[in-house]
Formats: C-alpha cells, structure tokens, sequence
C-alpha cells in the first residue's frame, strides 16, 4: 500500500510529461492481478504454505519461452500412478484435494494432447527430477525416469507476466523515443555552440572561454558518472545527479559566466544545455523508479503465491532493453562527441613536467609531446630517455621536432594560456641568466658587465 | 615559498582532491615543498594494518630530480635501511619527470608488497630474507605491530 501511493506520487509530482506517466508501471493494477493469481491458486486447493513448503520436490515453477513470447509454468512432479511423492508432510485433506486435481488434469491432457508432445515433456522431466533428487530428504524417491510432471494452468497468472512484459516493451519505446529527442538536441547545441565558440581569429565575438569554462566545469562535476579511481567510475543513483547537476548550476551562477557571454544567443544555448541536461535526469529518474516498482511487484507477487517469481524473473528477462540499457552512459557520450570535444580543454594539452601549456610543442620520435623549454632543460642535463615511454630519443630531437601544426592550433584556441606561458618561460630564463653572471663573480672570474 | 612552480601546487591540488586509497600526503603549511605522508601497509603483506609515516622533500629542480623520500617509521624490509632510506631504481637511476608525488607513493606501497632482497639496501636484512624468510616475514610483522600500529 505504501509503495504504491509513493509511486504514484512520484510520478505526479516530477514534472514527467503525461504520457510517461501513463506508461509507467501500472502496480494497482498488477496488484489486482496477483488477488487473482492467489484466488486461482487457493480454488485450486493449493495455498502459500502448501506450495513453499512443495517448492523443488514436489512443485516447479519457470519461464518457459524466450523473452518475446513466454509463458510462465507451475509443474507438479508426480509418479508412474499418478500420486504424489511419498512423505511429504501435507495434511491428508490437502494431499486428497491435489491427487484428485492432478487426475483432473491427467485426463485432460491425454484427451487434448498428441503423443509426440508428450513424450518431450516426459524426456525432459526425467532429467529435472535427477537433478532435484539430493535435495530431498526421502529415501525412498521413485527413480527418475517412473516420474513425470503434470502442469497446472494458472490464467491469471499468464495475465500478470504478459502485462508486466508488455509494460516493459512501451516503457523501452518511451524511452528509447526519448533518447532520439535528447540526442537530436545534442547535437543542434553542439552546432549552435560550435558557430559561437569558434577562435578569436575568425569570429571577433568569440564566447570560446565561458564555454571552455563551462564545459570544464561539467566534466569536473562529473553529474551522470564519477571519474574518480577510487570510485571506480560508476554510474550515479538519479538522487546522486541530481545534486550535482545543482552543483554544476550554481557554480555556473556563482562565477557570473552568462555575463562573460558576448554573443547573444550563447544565453539562450547554455539555457538549452541546462534543459537537456534535468531531461536526461528525468529519464533516469523515470527509469529508476519503475525498476524500483517491478521489484516491489515480483516480491508481493512471491509473497502472495510463493512461487518465487522474483528472484528468477529478473534474469529471464535480463536482455530486455528496459533494464539492460545504459542510458546515461550513451547520452553521456554522444554529450562528449558532439558537445563537449568541440572546445579543446587545457588538460588535454599540457607538458607532463612543468604542467604548462606545451608551447612550443616539440614532439619526440616516440610521440610524447612536451615544451620546448623541459625538453632544453631534459638536453642540457644530458637525459636521453624520454620521460614518457623512456625511449632513447630525447637527445636527437631539435628544431624540426616542433609541430608546426599543433603549435598554431594552441596559438589559436588557447592564446591567454600562451601569452602565460610566454611570460613564466621569459622570467626563468632571466633568472638563470642572473645566476650564472652571480656565479662567475663567485668564482672570482673577470666581473663582466651585468647589464644585458 | 612565493614562486612554487604551478607544477607542484598542481600537484597537492590532486592529492587532497582525489587521494589514492592507502595514501595520505600533506604538505607544511610553511614549507609548501615538504611534505608528511603516510602509506597503509598492503593487504596480505607482513606490513598489513600498519600505517607508516615518511618525509618527502621536493628539491629546487624537482621534478627534473626525484624528490627525496625516507621512512620514519620503523621497519623491517629489505629495501629499506635503519635510517627509512629506501633503495627504488624511479627515486634514482630511473626517475622520470613524468613521474609524480603520488607515482612514486605508489611505487613504495608496491614495493612494500613486493620486498626485493637480491638488491638490498639494509644488508642484515636481506640476508634473513633470503635464508630463513618465514621469520623474517615473522619479524617484519612484529615490527609492524610494535612500531606502526598505535
């Protein structure tokens, strides 16, 4: 009962729009549809304790069918006459009832059914039956092959799984029509993003920094996934995200980047990414909660019937799209590919050792890049091996390993980073300048001039 | 401690940002270059449920040299001599300054996991290693207890 109100409240209340909701899960109704099950089960003369205690040695319950068409099965184990296993501790009543029900049953079947059937059913029973026999505790089992199964039809029970099931398919094709939505958006912000970030030297009102900005900081808050080692790269519950992604808009708030904006429509866009990004959440959150329901479902259904449909329904249907996909994981990357990558981020470009921008890049035989200035520094204290992959290639570079290429493009998209650089680079060497003139006076050589 | 190269702030930044499980390193609030770690000895190792302290030093040209790394701790390994100095091919011949802080922490858990007495720096110790190691591990656990359990 308490689930139930919390689901509907659920759904109700976060802003999914309305035909979500009416995909959703329908638990009152699959509720009502378990009383059925438990009301034909106790028709039947087989009550809840009566079948978990009969659980493996007397009853057996499966799916049989593949995913698409499927139908759920209760089989009774009886011998060559037609009666029920010796020992097992029902009442008398209760074993009359079920002999009489499995005669009934008997009857039918060899009525309605060809041989050809049968003899497949019994072939397969023989084997079910070797596999269960050391978990009964009765010394005198018939031997495998004297016995036989006897199915019980259980409508409701039919109704229950093909609901649930075909419940699962509309939820997959809400969501799989909700991934083509978010992904059509994606990649129309990223053009949009891509026209208004484009480098100083070809748009005069380039937003290419608050968007830098702003993409760094949501690979850093990392909303849908963690990047950290230690958490082992797992996907966040939709309560997780959701905090972050609130993170992200603050901190995106709180350093005024809509302001830094020089084109008037990077506003408008960052708004869109905003707005792509709670939809993604919503259909997280939206397939989080109905998994949630199944389970809940599957266990008042086991509670109800105790024919332990909860643990192995899961896994038979454990490739349906629903519940394998990993939504977040493909949002995220088309995000990545058509977004993100359009503005290149500083890490991505920085020399290893002093953790500067790599200006001027030189790219070693091996094809570790670094800046100029380590590699003269890695030079002069005659290190030959690079410090990447150590291959002995350090000492044979020289001016034609700086790439041209990659030089005009940090020049291009990074030029403040550059400019830093530049200067940190011009203050070293007038330091060790400084220091060799200090040493040569030390060493009480020719004082020279200290002007330069 | 004006001019700490971005490198080296960097480099702290990550550390207390996203440590590695086991591994702690924080630097003197006046001496941004010396730093107080402390390692957890590798499970399944004689060192396991110990924590050890070590010093690590950034030198001027760091990280064109290693930083300097001792052992405060007491312990009984034979890499690692009465005066904590650890004998490791990346904090001398084989350093790279690619390697990092945090690099070369891992490298001495590792190393504590993997004791290496066919090149031994505390030579007494090696030598029980290699001749008796049951009690030698012995050993290095009841130092453990008695010197980095507290």
């Amino acid at each position: 009962m308490k689930f139930a109100h919390e689901f509907m409240e659920t759904l109700s209340s976060s802003a999914f729009p309305p035909e979500w909701a009416s995909s959703a899960i329908q638990y009152k109704q699959l509720k009502k549809c378990i009383k059925r099950v438990q009301k034909e089960l106790q028709a039947l003369g087989l009550d809840v304790d009566m079948l978990k205690d009969g659980r493996g040695p007397v009853f057996e319950y499966m799916f049989d069918g593949t995913v698409q068409s499927f139908h759920p099965k209760l089989v009774v184990k009886v011998d060559e006459s037609g009666g029920l296993q010796v020992g097992w501790g029902i009442d008398e009543e209760a074993r009359r009832r079920l002999e009489e029900l499995l005669r009934k049953l008997r009857r039918q079947k060899e009525m309605g059914e060809r041989s050809g059937e049968q003899e497949e059913r019994e072939g397969r029973s023989s084997m079910s039956s070797d596999e269960s026999s050391d978990e009964s505790v009765e010394g005198d089992i018939p031997h495998p092959h004297t016995t036989s199964e006897i199915e019980i039809p259980l409508f409701a029970d039919v109704e229950f799984f093909h609901t649930l099931t075909s419940e699962l398919e509309s939820l997959d094709e809400l969501q799989t029509k909700a991934k083509g939505s978010i992904e059509t958006d994606i990649i129309s912000i990223g053009d949009s993003v891509a026209r208004v970030a484009t480098p100083k030297t070809f748009n005069s009102r380039s937003d290419l920094y608050p968007w830098r900005e702003v993409f760094r900081l949501y690979l850093e808050t990392s909303i849908f996934f963690s990047t950290q080692e230690i958490e082992s790269y797992k996907e966040r519950t939709p309560e997780e995200a959701e905090k972050k992604l609130q993170v992200f808009e603050n901190e995106i708030e709180r350093l005024g980047i809509a302001k830094q904006f020089k084109c008037s429509n990077s506003k408008v866009l960052l708004e869109q990414f905003m707005g792509m990004n709670q939809m993604v959440l919503r259909v997280l959150r939206f397939q989080a909660i109905n998994k949630v329901a199944m389970r809940k479902i599957l266990k008042k259904f086991d509670k109800r019937t105790a024919l332990g449909a909860a643990p192995t329904f899961p896994l038979f249907i454990s490739t349906h799209n629903f519940l394998a996909s990993q939504l977040a994981r493909a949002l995220c990357f088309t995000m990545s590919t058509r977004i993100l990558s359009i503005i290149p981020q500083l890490d991505d470009y920085l020399c290893p050792i002093c953790q500067y921008i790599t200006i001027k890049p030189v790219r070693l035989a091996c094809s570790h890049v670094f800046c100029v200035r380590c590699l003269v520094k890695l030079q002069r204290e005659y290190k030959s091996n690079c410090p990447m992959c150590r291959n002995d290639v350090v000492l044979k570079a020289d001016a034609s390993n700086i790439d041209p290429s990659l030089l005009r493009f940090l020049k291009c998209y990074f030029p403040k980073e550059c400019r830093e650089k530049q200067r940190v680079n011009e203050r070293e060497v007038v330091r060790e300048q400084w220091m060799t003139v200090r040493e040569g006076k030390e060493e009480g050589a020719e004082p020279g001039c200290a002007v330069m | 401690m004006a001019n700490l190269p971005k490198r080296i702030i960097k480099e702290t930044q990550r550390l207390t940002e996203e440590p590695v499980p086991g591994i702690n390193a924080v630097p003197h609030e006046d001496n941004l270059r010396y730093f107080d770690v402390s390692i957890h000895g590798p499970s399944q190792s004689p060192y396991e449920g110990g924590i050890f302290r070590l010093e690590l030093f950034l030198p001027e040209d760091y990280p064109m040299c290693p930083p300097k790394i001792r052992f405060l701790t007491k312990i009984y390994h034979p890499n690692i001599d009465r005066l904590g100095r650890i004998c490791l091919d990346v904090l001398k011949s084989n350093w790279s300054p690619a390697l990092q802080i945090r690099t070369i922490l891992l490298s001495i858990q590792a190393l504590l996991g993997a004791p290496n007495p066919d090149d031994p720096l505390a030579n007494d110790v090696a030598q029980k290693w290699k001749e008796d190691e049951k009690t030698a591990i012995e050993t290095a656990r009841q130092w453990t207890r008695t010197h980095a359990m507290s």
